[in-house]
């Protein structure tokens, strides 16, 4: 009899449990929710504040750390660099800079040469004049002092420039044969050169926020 | 029979004459009526850029209730038009490339070129042209990614490149990848690989050195904007069944700028010429709701209404047809 009272008067105990169960769940999915939320957003909008420590320093191979941003593009952070790994960085970046403005003379060579002047004897001489540069640039790398944790590094960057050096000597046959495809082969191996420069710049002298 | 052999070879050459002559109107006909397609694609997406940095007229001002002062950061779309012409399909800009650069801004959304225009319902292989409308990194890369397309660019941009990056001074020469990057200087955006990219293209006999104006396509037609962001952009004028569009690459880095009268995104800009670029497009289009902006931040939504029918396709990256010409299904998913 109380069993039917309570049945016809409204909900039964049970559903009144079941309901409150299923309201508490929905209120803890949507604080997780809006928990994770926020959590992302701060750490989103942390990681252009945290790129613009850089901005202090001439010099930003110090990482920022994992923990201020943690949601740059989704990568995972890499190690700050060591004191030592510092002063190679900065070594080797005073034969990065100017090898990196040749690999350019490299190009502009090639296309001066291909769209304007089709002159193998400037061709030949501004490449020759870039040889020498980089077989220089080659010398001064291997006599830099290598940090043990940076050897790894240092052997992609030295190929890189080997690689620069074979550019150049393809793009002399062509001022010798006028064989133009030798052009397109010796672009190849800049364009990988300039990809393994670019890992090596990752570790050792990364970018800085500046969208274009 | 000497009149026979007479008569035969007048009727021939008048055959030969009438045919050729309708045969040209016939095709000067159908390029003057050019009408093509035009969809927009987002290569990827600069989060939470300070809007002062994009726009300096719109910089925050804590507790202002000025609309155009009270917006912290904005995300900036990389924007890539499609243009399909006939059996021409023209990109205008390329996006980027290296995941490394993508790393070194924060940004997101990023989808290869091939893949989204796979989601078109086209091939990279189908690219006959790609028009960039100037060669920072984040507009000119992926061109190796499209075999049978002819790049455009203008030689006042190659000079500049050129100047910038072998210049004495490392703070000019300096570029994105560099120790402490660079700020707007000279060479800022002309990143290695980007120049290889269009290095690559001259080499392989499949790039166009431009010289001012030059129509690609009938009625399809570069014009230059030498100094409206680099040295040597470029803009796209497209017939379209809505009318006239103008892509403009960075020149016309913001859709409001262009409304509002505002500079966008200086880079290596002389804002004197931006605004003559924004005039440019007034003229071309009788207004300004069909210049078609690189960076627009309000771009897929209807505050930009050409690129209101929209959709969001790979990795959260978006897309929007913005013109349909007869005769050309949809490709709306």
């Amino acid at each position: 009899m109380g069993g039917s009272t309570i049945q016809a008067g409204g909900i039964s105990r049970g559903r009144v449990v079941l309901l409150g169960s299923v309201i508490a769940l929905l209120v803890g999915i949507v604080g997780v929710a809006l928990q994770r939320e926020t959590s992302r957003q701060s750490t989103v909008l942390s990681a252009p504040n945290a790129m613009r420590l850089c901005i202090a320093s001439y010099f930003c191979g110090r990482r920022v750390s994992s923990q201020s941003a943690p949601g740059l593009a989704g990568a995972a952070e890499p190690a700050a660099l060591t004191a030592e790994e510092e002063v190679y960085a900065e070594s080797l970046w005073t034969v990065h800079s100017a090898a990196k403005a040749w690999a350019i003379g490299l190009d502009f060579a090639g296309l001066l040469y291909k769209t304007e002047t089709r002159d193998a004897g400037k061709l030949s001489a501004k490449v020759q004049a870039l040889s020498i540069q980089f077989a220089a640039a080659e010398s001064k790398a291997r006599a830099i002092d290598v940090p043990p944790s940076m050897h790894a590094v240092h052997e992609k960057y030295l190929a890189a420039i080997q690689l620069y050096e074979n550019a150049a000597a393809e793009m002399l046959k062509t001022a010798q044969d006028g064989n133009d495809q030798r052009l397109l082969v010796a672009q190849g191996m800049s364009q990988h050169a300039a990809e393994e420069m670019l890992r090596v710049g990752d570790v050792l002298w990364p970018g800085e926020y500046k969208p274009n | 029979m000497r009149n026979l052999v007479g008569s035969l070879y007048r009727t021939g050459a008048f055959a030969l004459v009438a045919s050729g002559v309708f045969a040209g109107w016939g095709g000067t006909a159908a390029h003057a009526d050019t009408v093509c397609s035009a969809w927009l694609m987002e290569s990827s997406r600069f989060m939470h850029v300070p809007f002062g940095s994009f726009m300096p007229d719109r910089d925050f001002i804590p507790g202002s209730a000025d609309p155009k002062h009270n917006i912290q950061s904005v995300d900036l779309p990389v924007n890539i038009g499609v243009i399909k012409c006939d059996n021409e399909l023209i990109l205008f800009d390329s996006g980027w490339k290296q995941q490394e650069y993508h790393k070194m801004t924060g940004t997101e959304h990023f989808t290869p070129l091939p893949d989204q225009l796979n989601a078109l319902g086209f091939k990279p292989e189908d690219v006959t042209k790609v028009v960039i409308g100037h060669g920072h990194w984040d507009h000119a890369g992926q061109l190796s990614d499209l075999p049978n397309a002819t790049l455009y660019v203008q030689k006042e941009e190659l000079k500049a490149i050129e100047w910038a990056l072998n210049y004495p001074n490392p703070h000019i020469r300096a570029v994105n990848t560099d120790p402490g990057g660079c700020n707007r200087t000279p060479a800022c955006g002309y990143t290695p690989l980007t120049v290889e990219e269009i290095y690559g293209k001259v080499l392989k006999g499949k790039a166009v050195i431009v010289d001012g104006e030059m129509e690609v396509y009938p009625g399809v037609k570069i014009h230059p904007a030498f100094r409206a962001h680099t040295a040597g952009s470029q803009l796209l004028e497209v017939p379209t069944p809505i009318g006239k569009l103008v892509f403009g690459s960075d020149a016309y880095s913001s859709y409001e700028g262009i409304r509002d009268w505002m500079v966008a995104n200086i880079q290596q800009t002389d804002s004197v010429q931006q605004f003559l670029a924004y005039e440019q497009c007034y003229k071309i289009t009788g207004g300004y709701e069909h210049c078609i902006s690189a960076h627009e931040p309000l771009s897929y939504t209807d505050k930009y209404p050409v690129t209101a029918n929209s959709w969001v396709a790979m990795n959260g990256g978006r897309m929007a047809e913005l013109a349909l010409a007869p005769g050309e299904k949809s490709r709306h998913p």
